[in-house]
């Protein structure tokens, strides 16, 4: 028997057998006993320990700290809606350029276009089913998204690193 | 009022967002959350800074907790992360929080002189500055499972440890802390 092993029966730790055990030899050892009850009594001392309080106001504190996060997430993520239509804005002008200049390359500039009194048909559907149109799309579309993945990510990096922050 | 509503359904009424359920939670929890956390810094003012972290963090994953385990084991889960994340930071002198091979600090003069009109205060006090000499693992260990009335399969998830190694430290916890208060609080303790 040792201290130990009183700590652990008071505590309820010790399996089913072992208890039984110890109580089998605290019935024969009267001083094991009294010494399981100072064990107790240490126990009760400690479950008794008044908790510490933090300095005044602590609540008051932590949700203003907490308001203040709030509203400043907020304002990322307004600017990030922002954004999204800035891109969304950006990207369609962009394709409309893109289309313009690759119409100019494909079909070439009319040596009389600044007397032309008309405006020229265009043929969309030919258009389209060029290669070099074709591809172009892809590549601006492919370029567009590829920028909407960055800003998309570079603002979680921007929401996690003011969460580690706080 | 506020005192009559569970945890459980302060937690819904949080997840749903509103402020008054947080607002309950931390005062609730303040005194339990900043106690822990200067078992593992030591020092009122970083317990303060982190207990407010704490509660930051316990904010935002809020949303996450899913009841699974006791709301309390969750948040003081937290609290051994940021505490142990503060020290790393703050303190790369404790180099291991986990080490089982330090020795207790007798002889610790940061500690109060266990003569300087001790005799006044009461046990608490004593067991309190007893508790303050622990390593931080130790200290908490003793607090969660003495004082929080949390079992060792709770504390295993707060602290991320094993159940052999969860009884092994609390274990040595007792060891050490019965040394110290042996060597300088057993007049005011009785031991």
């Amino acid at each position: 028997m040792n201290d130990d092993v009183l700590w652990d029966y008071a505590d309820q730790l010790l399996p089913e057998t072992e208890r039984l055990r110890v109580e089998a030899y605290l019935e024969q050892h009267p001083e094991w006993k009294e010494r399981l009850a100072a064990i107790e009594s240490e126990k009760r001392m400690l479950s008794s320990m008044p908790l510490e309080k933090p300095r005044a106001g602590f609540a008051d504190r932590v949700m203003a700290a907490w308001a203040a996060e709030q509203s400043h997430g907020r304002a990322i993520s307004t600017d990030r809606g922002k954004d999204w239509i800035v891109w969304a804005v950006s990207g369609i002008f962009g394709l409309f350029v893109c289309a313009a200049v690759l119409m100019i390359i494909v079909q070439g500039v009319p040596q009389d276009a600044v007397n032309l009194p008309e405006m020229p048909v265009v043929d969309w559907g030919g258009m389209l089913r060029q290669p070099a149109m074709r591809i172009g799309l892809y590549l601006v579309l492919t370029l567009l998204v590829l920028k909407l993945v960055e800003k998309y990510l570079q603002q979680r990096r921007m929401l996690d690193r003011l969460n580690m922050h706080h | 009022m506020s005192a009559t509503l569970t945890d459980e359904t302060l937690i819904q009424q949080a997840q749903a967002g509103r402020q008054s359920a947080f607002s309950i939670l931390v005062k609730r929890y303040e005194q339990y959350v900043y106690t822990l956390a200067l078992r593992f810094v030591k020092n009122r003012e970083d317990a303060d800074e982190v207990a407010q972290d704490c509660f930051l963090r316990m904010f935002r994953y809020l949303p996450d907790f899913r009841g699974e385990a006791k709301f309390s084991t969750w948040l003081y889960r937290i609290v051994y992360s940021t505490s142990m994340n503060f020290l790393r930071k703050q303190r790369p002198e404790i180099l291991s929080l986990d080490d089982d091979e330090r020795p207790v600090r007798l002889g610790d003069h940061s500690a109060p002189d266990a003569s300087a009109g001790l005799e006044r205060q009461d046990l608490n006090a004593s067991l309190q500055r007893a508790i303050d000499q622990l390593l931080p693992d130790d200290a908490g260990i003793i607090t969660l499972f003495y004082m929080y009335d949390h079992n060792l399969e709770e504390i295993c998830e707060i602290m991320e440890i094993t159940m052999s190694n969860a009884k092994t430290k609390l274990c040595r916890a007792r060891q050490r802390l019965k040394l110290i208060v042996e060597h300088k609080f057993a007049d005011q303790i009785g031991i």
